[in-house]
């Protein structure tokens, strides 16, 4: 079992390499020294993802379930979707924090080293077939993320979010682990599909070390009642920051959840969707109604992205019984969720000033008559998680509740549409607020220092992307099938 | 030459938003002139489907006027199938009639952010047409739930002082209605033996009793918030007096059919038997609606909010005649809607000329206005009288079609329903004495003036159709009867009575998907 399959484990060293490179230049050439070239970090990591995309979706054809590195990753469809995602999300978020760093006056090239290491942790997620491969990519993944959070060093709430998201995190990673130490004791193995082989729902062992499992993915995923850190580190993090880990994090943890379940517990179906369902409903209901009054737009969000992950649990709890169309709509809707989460991150982003997020709603208060672009582009990632169609959102939950259904989970889609028309009240309070009211003493509007056409162009792309990919959601929707198809093949 | 004129009104508007876009927004007056003149055009292009569709009684392939289906979301079987029959075809017309006339009427009104506007109303042009239009169920969602978003801006930005109030209201009762709608859609959709969202093929497939029922009840939710339905139809009067003048037009006059067009198209023919069983339910709300309706416009100080509670009165009178499920109730209903869209849509305009003048909506604050503006007071006159039904105006055919319908196979409730025509007159004649009549008690009223140019514009063509309905209906009623006889056997259970069973063709030779024989040339 020699097999050093680096051909399996490729599109994750490209980013590696990029990273090490970045890294190099620091050392090298110290930041403060190269003042000519400051947009070098940020071009090399975009350089950097944009080719791991070309080159993941060279590998696409020929990806197949081989494992290698005796059984610890994969390059199948479904990791390349994850992957894709990924690096997207990484690409959108070097544009939007380029200007910002600048803004607030902390523009390091760590930041993209830190950015880049991070999607690395992903990928290696996104394709571990082996438990201790994911928890190897998910410590990687966060770390990355911890600091991440903390890097506006000077401010008191980004320091706060990163040591809060730390703990927080560092202890769901204690339940992950003893969960993974419960699997091998009862099975011997930390392999997916060897576990899967001996799995039965008799071994009181091996549900305890599901569960816990399964506890430490809801910290991840950010699920109820293992949310709490959410608000927090979304409201404190800088935001380019949250928007880029608020899409990663979720397409990674996401990506190796529905691994686990699929390979390793298969024979527990019974158990883990029963698990899966409350938790979908208590996470939709929860943060749609935690939502509805909140007056900071961030924390806002941070809500309404712990109600998405609900639906997205929907998409999974379907998998009882439809797999494919299941694990398809989770695919698709993880997409979707990254550009829409990314956008309006990046919004606030661009809103952002040297002394403070564009955070509190007031600011936003007629932003259609300063930022007539800005505030569209706002509106139409919000309709679109509100699952307005035509835009991608809709398509999203579309595929999702329709997973549930075909699993005769009526019930589940019924209390999940019920959620996302409630979630209608705050996703259109925020358009109002834009649209229909007068500038009131907070008043956020861009800075004029320097065009910030990063910035720009990470809104362009993504507001396009969220109405052309909603209206033809047919290749993203084929892709994500071969994906989920070629993870049930193993 | 595949001729795709059914999509060319659809999205015709959308092209003049994106012209719309282009333009700078301090050029106003360009803007005002090219939203008219796309809209004028979109109307104009629509014009032809009156006459290509030519439904001959036998001939099924006549029913329909349909465009090749496109495949759009092939994984789901999601299809672009449009086309129109005696249902929609006069609804489409009715909107691209309309829509030309509210811009007219905001000429002046909206002033601010002109240019946002004209786009969201194109865009809420786009997404009614194709709502009458799509012929797949998906696609029908789509353009159904999209034509929320540009209501709920024209509502909430250029609404009055309460706007936001009632258009976050707007925007959440139809979501509620709607999202039940969509798992009802997905559950229908796994029964069908292949995946398509087709409606031809769901017209052929029989549900079980079970899932018509719930299927029926989220669908009669869905619609019966739009129309708006005692008790579903609060959301109504906070619109209608928050929203200008077109919107209440475009609210009145096409959003509340697509909620009896949606009983027609889907809710009754999908689960005819639930919609059998469910038919005294559905009545009695109806004529609650008829009755409430009218004794609350009764006591209206306001003369919109009138108009508005006048409107749940007279959807009332279309869903009773829906669910007569006889021939004449349902033609009856269905022109009823139109006129609802004329008469009703024409009373707002006339309000709003009104508020124009005046700033104020209030009963109290007019009286003899009949003095300082004939010509005004007449139109409104006439109007007054084609919404109470008076012989020879587009009202009364509707009205009485349906008591006719709904006397035949819903006595008791037709015979409670009678009493709204009365209490029309009622609410609309006392509404008139009080406004235009008598002396002139404030000092404002003595100086108004009397209709412009570009009033008697918007306002005339209205008056025409108004008569046109009410002495030949026949224009109307002729191109409807054969969809409508066509939908009765749709709805009717099997064995029951059929109106024309010789004449009329099996009804499955409506199921097999529309061939090429089908397309409009």
């Amino acid at each position: 079992m020699h097999d050093l399959a680096f051909n399996l484990f490729s599109p994750p060293l490209l980013v590696l390499y990029g990273m090490a490179m970045l890294l190099l230049l620091e050392i090298l050439y110290p930041y403060a020294t190269r003042r000519g070239v400051r947009n070098l970090s940020p071009v090399l990591a975009l350089i950097t993802l944009l080719f791991t995309i070309g080159y993941l979706a060279y590998r696409w054809s020929s990806a197949t379930t081989t494992e290698g590195f005796s059984g610890m990753i994969a390059l199948d469809r479904f990791a390349i979707f994850v992957d894709v995602i990924l690096c997207l999300a990484g690409a959108f978020g070097v544009l939007s924090a380029w200007n910002y760093l600048r803004t607030t006056g902390e523009d390091h090239g760590e930041f993209y080293v830190l950015l880049l290491s991070t999607v690395f942790g992903g990928m290696v997620m996104a394709g571990a077939t082996d438990l201790l491969m994911i928890f190897l990519g998910l410590e990687i993944l966060s770390i990355s993320v911890y600091v991440l959070a903390g890097f506006l060093r000077l401010r008191l709430e980004s320091s706060e979010s990163a040591i809060k998201y730390f703990f927080l995190g560092a202890f769901s990673t204690g339940f992950l682990l003893y969960g993974i130490a419960l699997l091998f004791g009862a099975t011997g193995s930390t392999h997916l599909t060897t576990i899967g082989g001996s799995a039965s729902a008799d071994k009181w062992l091996m549900l305890a070390g599901m569960a816990l499992l399964l506890v430490g993915f809801g910290f991840k995923i950010a699920a109820f009642p293992f949310h709490v850190w959410t608000p927090d580190v979304y409201q404190g993090a800088p935001s380019p920051v949250t928007g880029f880990m608020a899409a990663a994090v979720k397409a990674a943890a996401f990506a190796a959840l529905l691994r686990v379940l699929l390979l390793a517990f298969d024979p527990l179906r019974e158990q883990w969707a029963v698990i899966l369902y409350y938790l979908a409903i208590a996470t939709m209901i929860f943060g749609n109604v935690a939502a509805l009054l909140q007056k900071s737009i961030k924390r806002l969000l941070a809500y309404s992205s712990i109600a998405h992950a609900g639906y997205l649990l929907v998409g999974v709890t379907a998998m009882i019984r439809e797999e494919k169309s299941g694990a398809s709509a989770v695919l698709f809707y993880l997409f979707a969720y990254s550009l829409m989460t990314i956008g309006a991150f990046a919004v606030v982003s661009y809103l952002s000033r040297r002394e403070a997020d564009a955070d509190d709603l007031e600011g936003y208060r007629g932003l259609a008559k300063r930022h007539p672009w800005l505030a569209a582009a706002l509106a139409i990632y919000l309709f679109s998680m509100a699952g307005i169609p035509p835009l991608i959102g809709f398509a999203g939950k579309f595929a999702l509740f329709a997973a549930a259904v075909q699993a005769h989970l009526v019930q589940l889609a019924v209390v999940g549409v019920l959620a996302s028309a409630l979630s209608v009240y705050y996703y259109i309070r925020v358009v109002y607020v834009m649209y229909m009211d007068e500038p009131g003493d907070i008043v956020a509007t861009a800075s004029t220092e320097r065009f910030d056409w990063p910035g720009r162009l990470a809104l362009i792309l993504t507001s396009l992307a969220v109405i052309v990919l909603g209206i033809l959601p047919q290749p993203i929707f084929n892709w994500a099938a071969q994906g989920a198809e070629m993870l049930l093949g193993f | 030459m595949a001729f795709r004129l059914i999509s060319l009104t659809i999205f015709l508007p959308l092209a003049v938003a994106l012209a719309l876009l282009l333009v700078r927004k301090e050029k106003e007056e360009l803007l005002r002139r090219l939203a008219l003149a796309g809209s004028l055009v979109t109307f104009l292009v629509s014009l032809p489907l009156f006459w290509l569709y030519r439904p001959v009684n036998g001939a099924p392939a006549s029913l329909w006027l349909l465009e090749k289906p496109l495949p759009w979301i092939e994984a789901w079987g999601v299809k672009y199938a449009v086309g129109i029959d005696g249902l929609s075809l006069f609804l489409v017309l009715l909107t691209t009639f309309l829509t030309p006339l509210c811009v007219l009427a905001s000429w002046r009104y909206i002033k601010e952010r002109v240019k946002a506007y004209l786009i969201s109303f194109m865009l809420l042009e786009m997404a009614m047409v194709g709502t009458f239009c799509a012929l797949d169920v998906f696609l029908f969602y789509v353009f159904w739930e999209a034509m929320l978003v540009p209501m709920y801006l024209i509502i909430g930005v250029w609404g009055g002082p309460r706007r936001i109030y009632a258009a976050v209201k707007f925007f959440l009762f139809t979501m509620v209605g709607s999202v039940l709608m969509l798992v009802a859609i997905l559950v229908t959709y796994f029964q069908m033996p292949e995946r398509t969202f087709d409606l031809f093929a769901w017209y052929g497939a029989g549900f079980g009793p079970q899932l018509q029922l719930w299927c029926f009840l989220a669908f009669a939710l869905a619609f019966a918030i739009k129309v708006p339905m005692f008790p579903f139809h609060t959301w109504l009067p906070d619109a209608h007096v928050e929203a200008p003048t077109a919107g209440s037009v475009i609210l009145a006059g096409v959003l509340l059919k697509m909620g009896t067009y949606g009983f027609m198209r889907f809710a009754m023919p999908l689960y005819h038997e639930a919609a059998q069983t469910l038919a005294p339910l559905m009545l009695s709300l109806a004529v609650i609606g008829i009755v409430y309706g009218a004794l609350v416009s009764l006591v209206q100080k306001d003369v919109k909010k009138l108009v508005a509670y006048s409107s749940v009165s007279h959807l009332g009178f279309v869903m009773l005649g829906l669910f007569a499920f006889n021939a004449i109730g349902a033609s009856g209903g269905l022109l009823q809607m139109i006129n609802h869209g004329l008469s009703t849509g024409a009373l707002f305009l006339l309000v709003g000329i009104l508020y124009e003048r005046r700033h104020t909506r209030l009963i109290a604050d007019f009286g003899g206005i009949a003095k300082v503006m004939p010509a005004f007071s007449a139109i409104f006159m006439i109007v007054t009288l084609s919404s109470i039904g008076l012989p020879g105006t587009n009202g009364f055919i509707g009205e009485f079609l349906v008591l006719l319908g709904a006397f035949e196979k819903a006595r008791p409730w037709a015979i409670v329903a009678a009493s709204g025509v009365i209490l029309a007159a009622c609410y609309m004649l006392w509404m008139v004495q009080r406004v235009f009549f008598g002396v002139i008690r404030h000092e404002a009223n003595q100086k108004l003036a009397d209709l412009s140019l570009r009033e008697w514009a918007y306002l005339l063509p209205i008056i025409l159709f108004i008569f046109w309905i009410g002495i030949y209906p026949q224009t109307f009623l002729g191109k409807m009867k054969p969809s409508v006889d066509h939908w009765l056997q749709m709805v009717q259970p099997p064995g029951a009575v059929r109106v024309e069973p010789a004449s009329a063709p099996p009804s499955s030779a409506f199921i097999a998907p529309p061939g090429p024989e089908f397309k409009v040339d």
